[in-house]
């Protein structure tokens, strides 16, 4: 357990009567790139903040870089937030001073703050209150790279961003990542994005977790075929997603089950690997359990 | 239109140069200054059509090549980051191929990519055969440097780590070196193996495609015939080159 930069055992939280996460394991290797990935009010911000110890577990532990959680996290953790919290009437100058302070004493921390506020195209004098939406992801981002951390925990940080400002962010991040190796934990709706991006994925549905692990395994339990209209499946399953294509019906089927692999060759169908996209969809449409990896 | 040709246009500063163009896609008469300023008089024009493509495209990659051979990739601090254009789009796998000298774009070449999450083949493998396509065709030459991973992973929007793994994998066959302190280059020569070795690694992708051609139902002749087109294709674009 000990290697893993995020290890999360049987999570629940709940507020009053709502089961936000329900029992929720997951486990994210040091240097990996992990995308959690939900349909909204799957809990991913919940078991972000979770993470960031913002709010107290009703059941389950939590280990970050190999340390239990008791508080919120150091320096060496990077959070930006689904929405920016910071303080309406401060400008980016007196975030900066604040970074000198939580960047345990050393002036690298706001200096490279400094330095990336300049590659997102932010002017240090500019107010919060002043910043576009786009801007004050940009600020988060920036904020969070700024103390060198080593592990990256991002909620949405490309949501409801123009092309510019996506671009901007999704530059800071990566050119952060060719430089110095760290675990990243990202969620995101964008699955197009996750898929290049992500080496490990966690796929939360109502609070629980439906797949935790490498892309490529997921990608390979399931394909995608297109079949001629009036073919049955067969007799012991259906497949989990049929879409009317103009060649006849597109099927996802989980090819991990015999009886599909025997249906496939029976019929001489030619299947292709599914995109994350298309995997989750039907996760996420299923309304029973899922197994999970974990 | 293959592009402008040395000299014409853009006042280019070594009229003499070779010039590389291979597949240059649209009325490419964009061309491209990764950090003149603005004031700079040799700042080439960008037409709206130009730029109305570039915005629709192409993610970008400037190889910063031309002469001489492998002293591109040094800027000094008063240069923007060579490589980073302003215009392009994320996730389209489209590579625009820049070669210019110290300021000026001499060669535009549009490479796409091609990079298809339906493909089984992981990503990382996919950009390393990718990249050995464009060694092969001649695109990137001997001796070109090669994108850093920055670059790469940030105009492609691929993981740094998805890219170093190809660019790695590259270096270990042969195909790419790296120069200390300077990056990665396209070696000088094609990877040094003893006759024998090669003709077990050519055994071995020759095996695959027989094996591909036969469950095709293809006959000898019909096989033989589609490599020698495939290879006549590889020459064609290395002489166009």
């Amino acid at each position: 357990m000990n290697e893993k930069a995020i290890a999360v055992d049987q999570l629940s939280v709940s507020f009053g009567k709502n089961h936000v996460l329900r029992g929720v394991s997951f486990s994210v290797a040091y240097g990996s790139f992990a995308v959690l990935a939900g349909p909204n009010g799957a809990g991913k911000t919940t078991l972000l903040r979770c993470l960031m110890g913002f709010y107290q577990p009703e059941k389950g532990h939590v280990q970050l870089l190999g340390k239990p959680l008791c508080h919120t996290p150091g320096p060496e953790v990077g959070f930006a937030a689904e929405a920016c919290d910071y303080p309406e009437d401060w400008s980016l100058k007196h975030l900066a001073r604040f970074r000198r302070l939580a960047g345990a004493a050393n002036l690298t921390a706001e200096e490279k703050f400094y330095r990336l506020l300049e590659e997102a195209k932010l002017s240090p004098a500019w107010k919060v209150s002043q910043l576009s939406r786009g801007q004050r992801s940009l600020a988060q981002l920036a904020w969070a790279l700024a103390a060198n951390p080593t592990l990256l925990l991002l909620d949405e940080p490309t949501l409801g961003l123009d092309a510019v400002a996506r671009e901007l962010a999704l530059d800071l991040l990566l050119g952060y990542l060719a430089e110095k190796p760290t675990t990243v934990l990202l969620a995101t709706q964008d699955l197009d994005l996750a898929e290049r991006l992500a080496e490990t994925v966690v796929l939360l549905h109502r609070g629980r977790c439906h797949w935790a692990g490498p892309l490529d395994d997921i990608k390979s339990r399931y394909q995608v075929v297109t079949v001629p209209r009036g073919l049955n499946a067969p007799a012991q399953g259906a497949p989990l997603v049929r879409r009317d294509v103009l060649q006849g019906e597109q099927w996802l089927i989980p090819v991990t089950i015999d009886h599909w692999k025997v249906w496939l060759q029976e019929h001489g169908l030619s299947a292709r690997t599914p995109t994350l996209g298309e995997v989750a969809f039907a996760l996420w449409q299923e309304q029973k359990e899922a197994p999970c990896a974990s | 239109m293959r592009g402008a040709k040395p000299g014409t246009g853009v006042g280019s500063a070594h009229p003499a140069l070779p010039v590389r163009a291979l597949g240059v896609r649209g009325a490419s008469g964009r061309v491209g200054v990764a950090g003149a300023p603005a004031a700079d008089s040799r700042r080439p024009h960008i037409s709206r059509a130009a730029s109305a493509e570039a915005k629709g495209s192409f993610a970008g990659i400037c190889i910063p090549g031309g002469l001489p051979k492998g002293g591109g990739g040094s800027g000094t601090a008063q240069e923007p980051p060579r490589g980073l254009m302003g215009s392009r789009k994320r996730g389209l796998d489209k590579v625009r191929v820049y070669y210019y000298t110290d300021t000026v774009v001499q060669q535009e070449v549009h490479v796409d990519l091609k990079l298809d999450p339906t493909d089984p083949t992981p990503l990382w493998s996919q950009l390393a055969q990718r990249l050995r396509e464009l060694v092969a065709t001649g695109r990137l030459a001997p001796g070109d440097p090669v994108p850093s991973v920055r670059v790469l992973a940030r105009q492609l929007t691929l993981n740094p780590a998805t890219v170093s793994k190809a660019l790695q994998a590259l270096v270990a066959e042969g195909v790419f070196t790296v120069r200390r302190g300077e990056g990665t280059f396209v070696a000088l020569h094609p990877p040094q193996m003893s006759p024998s070795q090669r003709q077990q690694v050519l055994a071995k992708a020759a095996f695959s495609y027989a094996v591909q051609a036969r469950t095709l139902g293809a006959a000898l002749p019909e096989a033989q015939n589609a490599l020698t087109q495939q290879w006549r294709e590889l020459e064609k674009n290395r002489g166009d080159a």
